[in-house]
């Protein structure tokens, strides 16, 4: 199984959402890193086939998905960043009524939905108009409707946003398990939710791939850019105003730092290991949203 | 007495128990070996339509239904006014572009409620989905059409083509003009504008069958040529609607 995006763009007049943007997916989970306004949400519309591309192609197993349609959609499950709903719906319903539109014989359909429920535990409101639910209620049902049709891609715009803390660790408990054999892609800019479960991350800057690689090997590209000193409170503004400041903690009377920047900062700065909340500062700290 | 051997050693046979997990076991085994086969359940047309039934919102059959009762009301007082004809002329005129109206709504929902990019990633997308909730829809138009054709032609001395006409030339072309909305316009603003429209049409329609006699006087020849254009008007915008949801740029896009 094998997703390859070839030069994929997007144009809007003068303005570029995607550019040129090329990758290959094998089965695993990706996590799509970017600012606001870098083209995750173009990508993954052009992804899910719902967006026409100015240029280039998205192919399954080397098929157009254009060419598969059905086919395609057959396989896809998708929840977008602003997850709509029918008011007047059920979350029952709501799960049955999307069962229908992928195809789902009745009593699969049936099965599947009370499954999913039971997964994103809203077995106990199944019956209950989904307008009243809480926005983690929303996200959580949303989540449920993508994973339906136990779909081999599975594209996931900003998925963690608006669930609590325990609510988080349960959806990258649930991707985890669900990932195996499926190319998972989900977007965010919360980094944390992708470090721990992310086969890869995927960093996209102003419409183009930046990077890409795990962990390890994405952060490595700024190995020797983040430092730890510990200073007097007063050199704090200085410091903060001069460079990218990641953390920020009080120490009795000095404050220990940890800086983004391309040389030492100040006076006792020593280098540390970075990991992907730096990488992120690092990339995005001042780049233009577009 | 072999039967009674055979009936002996069939009941000394005891089953042996089998733990439930191990028969839900096999039963996930077997599941799984079929859902490998590749198998795949295709829905016929005529359940994919009889499923999507259930999920119109209760309000427009609610609302379809008030409105028919009201006409109804409206056509059976009309006999008795001193101008039936010119009476029961007004009530169809107005009521065409409502009966189109009520159905707004169903057809927006998908862009009202935010609900289209999932319903456009499904095995049957957005395109499917809304040609099939435009013959559910269709079909109810065409019912409560047909009641009051033939109510009207039925308490009045009315021919029951000219009585068709005089409703279905309005209605194709109010529907047409809604479904011009729709395509132009998404989100919430196109349904309140095709409500404005469509109370304007229903009040202009109604003020043209004050001079009933403009109905008589236009050849049924006439109503026929205008009945097939409208027709054509609307059946290029079903087509042309439905074509522009594949268009997703077009349908939103999430620019800062």
């Amino acid at each position: 199984m094998e997703l390859t995006i070839d030069k994929l763009s997007k144009h809007y007049g003068d303005s570029i959402a995607v550019d040129t943007f090329s990758i290959v997916l094998q089965p695993g989970i990706y996590g799509l890193l970017g600012a606001n306004g870098s083209g995750k949400t173009t990508l993954m519309r052009m992804i899910c086939d719902i967006l026409k591309s100015t240029s280039g192609e998205v192919k399954y197993n080397n098929t157009n998905i254009k060419k598969l349609g059905e086919d395609y959609r057959d396989i896809l499950g998708y929840l977008p960043q602003h997850f709509g709903y029918y008011p007047d719906f059920k979350a029952y319903d709501f799960l049955m009524y999307f069962a229908s539109l992928k195809g789902l014989p009745h009593f699969k359909a049936k099965e599947k939905s009370l499954e999913l429920l039971e997964i994103v535990n809203l077995t106990e409101v199944k019956n209950k108009k989904i307008k009243s639910f809480s926005g983690g209620m929303k996200q959580r049902l949303g989540i449920a409707q993508a994973m339906l049709n136990d779909p081999k891609i599975l594209i996931l715009d900003e998925p963690t946003a608006g669930l609590d803390p325990k609510e988080r660790v349960r959806f990258r408990n649930l991707i985890s398990t669900f990932g195996k054999d499926r190319i998972i892609i989900l977007s965010t800019h919360i980094v944390s939710d992708v470090e721990y479960i992310a086969d890869e991350i995927i960093v996209m800057k102003s419409g183009q791939l930046l990077n890409k690689g795990n962990v390890t090997q994405i952060t490595k590209s700024i190995e020797g850019f983040v430092w730890e000193c510990t200073v007097p409170s007063k050199e704090v503004k200085y410091l903060n105003e001069t460079y990218t400041v990641s953390n920020l903690k009080n120490v009795g009377d000095q404050v220990s730092l940890r800086i983004i920047a391309d040389k030492k900062p100040c006076e006792g700065a020593v280098n540390t290991p970075p990991n992907l909340e730096d990488l992120y500062l690092y990339y995005f700290e001042e780049g233009p949203a577009l | 007495m072999k039967d009674k051997k055979v009936k002996n050693t069939l009941e000394k046979y005891r089953v042996p128990q089998i733990p439930n997990s191990l028969i839900d076991n096999t039963v996930g085994l077997a599941k799984r070996a079929f859902e490998r086969t590749g198998i795949k359940y295709e829905m016929s047309f005529r359940e994919i339509l009889v499923g999507q039934i259930k999920y119109i919102s209760p309000s427009l059959w609610v609302i379809q239904a008030a409105l028919l009762f009201i006409i109804l009301v409206f056509l059976l007082v009309s006999n008795s006014t001193h101008n039936a004809y010119q009476s029961v002329i007004t009530t169809i005129s107005v009521a065409s572009p409502i009966i189109a109206l009520v159905v707004i709504p169903e057809l927006a929902k998908s862009f009202n409620h935010h609900v289209w990019e999932m319903e456009s990633t499904c095995k049957f997308d957005l395109q499917k989905l809304l040609a099939i909730r435009l013959i559910i829809i269709g079909a109810l138009d065409m019912f409560v059409i047909t009641i009051m054709v033939v109510i009207t032609s039925t308490f009045y001395e009315l021919s029951f083509i000219n009585i068709s006409l005089y409703i279905l030339v309005p209605f194709n072309m109010a529907s047409s003009i809604y479904l011009y909305i729709l395509r132009r316009i998404r989100g919430k603003a196109a349904t309140i504008i095709c409500l404005t429209v469509g109370i304007f049409m229903a009040l202009g329609v109604g003020l043209l069958a004050v001079y009933s006699e403009l109905y008589t006087l236009i050849s049924t020849f006439i109503w026929m040529t205008m009945f097939i254009f409208s027709t054509v008007v609307l059946v290029y915008e079903l087509i042309h609607m439905l074509k522009s949801l594949q268009e997703g740029e077009k349908l939103e896009w999430n620019l800062p």
